[in-house]
């Protein structure tokens, strides 16, 4: 991923504690598809990520990437579990090699 | 050692900042009165209607909820899990609640577990009462099983119980009676409201 693809960032939410920990991360990446990393904290395979993105964005991401893709900050904004607005790697709080923050 | 004190130590809040989030706000209350006058409260937090500022920098007071937030929760996104990984019997309690409470967002990021502890807990209800039935996984995957008897005289109990419902001025007329035609429906076929 360059560092102007614009990603989703999505967040598992520690109020607690404090903390903020990357689970995945949905961009284009200039073809048809979506892609879809996870990351080594969370404990979903990619068919789990996928179907729970679905539940929470009722559109096709094959269909309509670029729309999936954008609806996912509206949809998922939850107590525990958000996802961050479009962005891009220079813009991204959790970077490549960091994927966990405390704030 | 960690203890776990009931009642928390930190609330989530959502402050009523206009009518569209009061409204949610007071269904996230209405949840926790329903679970706990269904004698399920160790399946929600504990959540109150409070004044609170109406944004972290704000001094404009307007009503909300407020949470308390468990210590060491997992959502079932965290966890990789689902509706299959419930005790069979939680998972009908779940479904109950979220039967009678038409809710329609339980997704996983809105349940899961508490760490050493054999509970799981259920958040975020602030579009529960808002559709006519649920679309919970718990209610789909349950929906054609007989409730036992304990939990069928629960809903009894809170069906019977309309007229001192504290849900009075948490929820409007509309979706108050709703909770209640659904309850005596589940009484009636013995089974979940779908």
């Amino acid at each position: 991923m360059t560092s102007q693809v614009r990603h989703v960032d999505i967040i598992s939410n520690d109020p607690l504690a404090g903390e903020e920990h990357l689970i995945a991360r949905v961009w284009m990446n200039g073809g048809p598809e979506l892609e879809l990393y996870i990351s080594p904290d969370s404990k979903a395979d990619k068919a789990y990520m996928w179907s729970y993105l679905s539940s929470r964005v009722r559109l096709d991401p094959k269909k309509d990437p670029k729309g999936f893709l954008e609806a996912l900050p509206l949809a998922i904004d939850a107590t525990y579990v958000v996802a961050s607005s479009v962005h891009v790697a220079d813009d991204c709080p959790f970077g490549d090699a960091h994927p966990h923050i405390v704030g | 050692m960690t203890l776990f004190l009931e009642g928390g130590i930190a609330v989530a809040a959502k402050a009523g900042a206009d009518a569209d989030m009061l409204k949610r706000a007071k269904r996230e209350v209405a949840a926790w009165v329903l679970a706990c006058e269904m004698g399920l409260q160790t399946l929600v937090p504990t959540t109150v209607l409070r004044k609170m500022p109406v944004s972290i920098d704000s001094d404009d007071q307007v009503d909300g909820s407020a949470q308390v937030l468990w210590p060491r929760f997992s959502t079932a996104l965290d966890k990789s899990i689902d509706v299959r990984h419930v005790n069979e019997h939680v998972a009908m309690q779940i479904a109950v609640f979220d039967s009678l409470g038409a809710n329609s967002d339980r997704s996983n990021d809105n349940w899961g577990i508490i760490e050493q502890l054999p509970h799981v807990v259920l958040i975020d209800h602030g579009h529960a009462f808002e559709t006519p039935f649920s679309n919970s996984p718990f209610v789909l995957s349950l929906k054609d099983e007989l409730l036992p008897p304990p939990l069928l005289k629960a809903v009894q109990r809170f069906a019977d119980g309309k007229d001192r419902s504290r849900l009075h001025g948490l929820l409007g007329d509309t979706e108050l009676d709703a909770v209640f035609d659904r309850a005596e429906q589940i009484v009636a076929n013995k089974k979940l409201a779908v």
